[in-house]
Parts: C-alpha cells; structure tokens; sequence
C-alpha cells in the first residue's frame, strides 16, 4: 500500500435510507449510517458483516445502482455524488462490478462474446475486429479457453461463469472494481482459483479492490485492511491482522470467534450475542449492539459510540471493552466452549 | 482402535450405486460403489463439493430421489434392516418416526399457511399418537430444547415470521419431536451467518454428546467437519474418497482428494 499516492476511492458520510409505507404511517429503514472509507490504489479492503448489516447496499450506493440518501463519493478525486445522471456512465468506467452469483449477472440470452463486448460497445469507438481481438485477450488473460466465446453464460460452470463476471469487469481498464461475494456460491477448490485470479490481476493493474464477503477465511487471507459493519455503521477497521489478532469490539470479537476454521482439535473460546440482528426500522438511540451485548453498560444506550483508536490504525467503537480488557473481569464473559 | 461391531453401526452402506435415468433411457451415474457406515451415537460428516453425490446418498436413505434415479447395485442397512428392501409402506415406519431428516432451506421445508406449531404438532401427532394438548406440550418443551425464545408464542406465528436461523430451530424440533434414532442433516447452516450457524452447531452438538444422538451431517464446509464431527467421510464424483475419524481425516489424510479439499479449505494456496 502506497500510503503518500491519493485514495482511488473515498466515501464519506454514506446514507441510505429507505421510506416504508404502511399502515402506521411513513417509516424509515435505515440501511447504512453515515460510513466513511478509502481505497489506495493496489489494496484490497472488506467490508464485512451478516445480513441486514448493509454491506451491499454501500456497494450499491457507491456504484449508484442504488441512490444514496447523503453523503459523498469520489472515485480518483470526481465527486460522483455531484455529478448530473447523463456523466455518469463515463465517470464510472473507472469502477467496475462484480457480483456474487454469475448465473443472475449474466445475460442468458447473450454469448460470452457479446457480455464482454458489450461494455466496450459502451464506452469506446472500436471497430469489430479490434473488438473481437479485445474479447479474446480478455479470454486470455481470465484463463478461459477462446472455445467458449460462442456459449451461453448456462452452458458454463460455475467458475468460468464467475472468470467471465471479472473480464467484463475488466473490459474497460477500470481502477477499482466493487466485489460483492465473489467467491461466496463456489466450491472451495474454485473459490481458491478465482482469489488467485483476482489477485494476480490486482498486482498487474494495480487495482483497488472493495471486498464485500460474510466468508471471514476468505477475507483473513485476501484483504489488506478490515471495515466491520453491523446494522449500517462500521463498528471496527484495521489491518486485517490487527483486527483479526486483536478484535476491539464485541460484535467482531463475535463473529471471527463464530466462524468455522478447518483445523482439528482447535478449542476456541466464543464470544456469545443474545438473539439476532435487529430490525433497521427507526433504529434505537445509542450504540446498536447494546441489546445484544454482554458488556452493555447504561451510558451505552445513550449515544452512538464514536470510533476511537485501539492501536496506530485501528479504530473500533466501543468504549467498555477496552476498560474491561484491562480489568480482572474477564471470567465474567460470556461464552462456550465447544 | 478396533473395528466396529455390526451391532454399533445404526447405518451401514455397502457398495450402492445408481444414476438418474434421462427420458431416452440413458444412464447418468451419480454414485458409484459407496460403502460407508455410521456408528451409534457418534456426529459423522459425509463432506464433498457440488456434485460429489452427497445429497443423492442422504435421500436415498430415506427412499426421498425421484422416480427418474435408479438403483444398480447395493444396500442401505439401517439398524439391522435393508431399506431398499421396503416398500413405500413399509419406509413410513422408518421415515420421521426412526430417521429425521433436516433440509438446508428451512424456510422452504416448512409450509407457508399453517402456524409452526401446528405443523410440529401433526408431526408429533401422527407419529405418537397423543392428544392435541400433549403435542401442544412437547412441541413447546422441544422448541425450548433447541434454543427457540418464548417458544409458546412463537407456536402461534407462521414460517415467513421466522428468521432463517429460528427457521431451522423449529426444523430441527420438528426433526426430533419423534425421537428419532437417526437425524440426517443436508447443509443445515448453509446460507445462515456465521454467528447463528454456530448456535446451531452447539445445539447439534449438544443433542449428539448429551442424548447420543447418531448423526449424520451432509455438509461442503470443512470448517463445520472439524469443529463438530467424530468421523469423516469424503466424497468425490459419486465415490468415497476417503473415511477415517476427524482427527485422522483433518491431521493425515490419506487420499490426494481429501488432502487438496483441506488445503484448498484453508486457501493454503493463496497468496496474499
């Protein structure tokens, strides 16, 4: 990471904010609160958190498939927020998509050919053959054989279908690509195919990479800094081995102690939350997992626990577990032993 | 370690194998040969990728494939007796009432416009032939069992009321409102976070430790095999590949396929 280069992209004040109409009146689901992140060219950062946590709608919002309530976006420097509907497709040639399920983000009725030629129809003037020699470099350079330029996305495996998501991607030379759970429907033999692709591409192009994924495996090994959500805020970020070594909130403590590792005989102590993710609808005052917590304290249903710093580059926001890490209470956490 | 008495074993496949047959009569193999068995009271995991049959094998077990799957070969002996042998009447006796079977969609397995609470207590109604108010009973205890909060009301609400982890509580109640002597779970915390998936791993294992409850486990995820399982049996193409304890398995597998799953499970070969 290149920390004296400007941040490719940089999101700040994020919010999405969804109207309910029913029969109590006008309601608001709050999916994301005010979040703030910047990629530098060349890194990867995950975003990760459960359902309902919003991780998706802030690709969504940054890419403007969705439109963001407030905040701001700025991809290389562009207020993308700003800028009227008509610029924005060439605006955002720079930041590319790629989805978690290939079968439903592929056209079933166009040939792999005509999904990677269509964003070059889009966005340069190209004659057919140059296209064409474009398609089979990009072919090429993902690991498919140029054989499977006539098919259609069904008569793919899952794999290929997912190498083909990232040459279309890849198609317009963009400087960061939005990955939301890439790997998250493949086997693990192929999940460990397309991280190396995606890999080996961001050290040749220098790609900024925002790695949206549940799989907290996955994002151990391939990100380089961690942005943890819960309920639309981010509640943790760091350095991946920071934060998985040091976990300083309760939620994160929560889920990388949750999360399967295939080891045998690794006893682990884990963290427990009572019940499940609450309902985004008007959301509560103070900090979000206070009704889930065991640390909770009351000054925890006051307000929302601002970030504060747990190490040089590593924020969480919880204000009682560091006090209580430094006490003798300990044993009276909360937590099974399997 | 000595070898199991047949007498231990509650489920004992010996050389099965079948395909699906297409409409012009061709034969697709989907498993080939496999021989496995599943002791009394332990946690086995039958471990594969897409396609290895591991789904195929737990339905066949409870008569479940369509009409279109076709045996060639084998037997499925549970607790002593060939259940391809039985004929649809003679599976019901097993079906739910000794062997339970749990599926990955919960939501889906349940159905939309009969209150949870009723569907577990046809169940148990059915099975064990009690009063209305008894099954009300049981369900309520058994909801209870497997962690599900205010169970008495959430007996009142419907599937579509239900998180996809109570969802598979109230799977997991109606699975074991039986007693069954076996419960064949197929990828029961695929597709739920991974907090919720550990408390249904604790319930899974809790069933299996304290009540001896002989399971089987169908799942992708080493991860869940190795933090849950006494014994592993992988598979791959239709063929098992590998069988062993999950120490054995996870430490020192033998065959090339297990050892690559395992790598491949800890992104061993992916660099940074």
């Amino acid at each position: 990471m290149n920390v004296l280069a400007d941040p490719v992209l940089s999101v700040s004040g994020l919010r999405k904010e969804f109207r309910l109409r029913g029969a109590g009146g006008v309601r608001t689901l709050t999916a994301v609160d005010g979040v703030d992140l910047e990629i530098y060219p060349g890194e990867t950062v995950a975003l990760v958190g459960e359902s309902g946590s919003g991780k998706s709608t802030v690709a969504r919002c940054i890419a403007r498939l969705s439109e963001p309530t407030g905040g701001e976006v700025r991809l290389a420097g562009v207020d993308l927020t700003a800028l009227p509907k008509k610029a924005l497709p060439r605006a955002y040639r720079d930041m590319q998509m790629v989805f978690q399920d290939p079968n439903s983000s592929l056209n079933p009725r166009m040939t792999v050919k005509q999904i990677l030629e269509e964003p070059l129809r889009l966005h340069f003037k190209l004659d057919r053959s140059t296209r064409t020699e474009r398609v089979r470099q990009l072919l090429g350079y993902v690991d498919l054989s140029e054989e499977l330029s006539p098919r259609y996305a069904r008569q793919l495996s899952g794999g290929q279908r997912q190498r083909v998501g990232i040459a279309r991607a890849l198609a317009v030379d963009p400087k960061v690509i939005l990955l939301d759970e890439p790997t998250a429907s493949l086997d693990v033999s192929v999940r460990g195919q397309i991280l190396r692709l995606l890999s080996r591409v961001q050290k040749e192009k220098r790609l900024a990479y925002l790695f949206i994924s549940h799989d907290l495996q996955v994002v151990r090994y391939f990100a380089d800094r961690v942005l943890v959500m819960y309920l639309g805020s981010i509640v943790e970020e760091g350095p991946t081995a920071s934060v998985f070594e040091h976990p300083s909130h309760p939620y994160t403590q929560a889920l990388i102690s949750s999360a399967p590792v295939a080891e045998y005989g690794r006893r682990k102590t884990r963290l427990l939350l009572s019940g499940e993710i609450p309902s985004p609808i008007d959301l509560p005052t103070g900090c979000r997992l206070a009704s889930r917590c065991p640390f909770v304290q009351p000054s925890c249903l006051l307000e929302v626990p601002p970030l504060l710093p747990s190490g040089a580059v590593h924020r969480a926001a919880c204000p009682v577990l560091s006090v209580i890490e430094n006490s003798d209470h300990e044993d009276e956490i909360p937590s099974v032993s399997r | 370690m000595t070898a199991p008495e047949p007498s231990d074993l509650i489920l004992d496949v010996k050389g099965y194998s079948g395909g699906f047959v297409s409409p012009a009569g061709r034969m697709k193999p989907v498993l080939d040969n496999v021989t496995f068995a599943a002791e009394r009271g332990k946690l086995t995991a039958l471990v594969g990728e897409t396609g290895s049959g591991k789904t195929a094998m737990a339905l066949s077990v409870l008569g479940l494939l369509p009409t279109s799957f076709r045996r060639t070969a084998g037997a499925i002996i549970y607790d002593g007796t060939d259940l391809l042998q039985q004929d649809e009447r003679g599976l019901r006796r097993f079906r739910g009432a000794q062997i339970s079977m749990v599926f990955q969609d919960a939501r889906g397995a349940l159905n939309p416009v009969f209150t949870v609470g009723k569907q577990i207590m046809d169940v148990c109604r059915l099975h064990r032939g009690v009063s209305k108010k008894e099954a009300a009973r049981m369900t309520e205890r058994m909801l209870d069992r497997v962690r599900v909060p205010e169970a008495r009301r959430r007996m009142q609400q419907y599937p579509h009321e239900f998180s996809g982890g109570m969802a598979q509580r109230a799977q997991l109640a109606m699975a074991l409102i039986c007693q069954p002597s076996l419960l064949l779970l197929d990828e029961p915390t695929t597709g739920l976070d991974v907090t919720i998936q550990a408390d249904i791993l604790d319930i899974i294992v809790d069933l299996n430790k304290n009540e001896g409850m002989s399971t089987l486990l169908i799942t992708h995820d080493l991860g869940v095999v190795a933090e849950t399982c006494d014994q592993v049996i992988v598979m791959q193409d239709g063929k098992v590949q590998e069988t062993g304890t999950c120490e054995q398995v996870m430490n020192k597998p033998v065959s090339v396929y297990a050892r690559q799953l395992i790598a491949d499970s800890r992104l061993e070969a992916v660099p940074r």
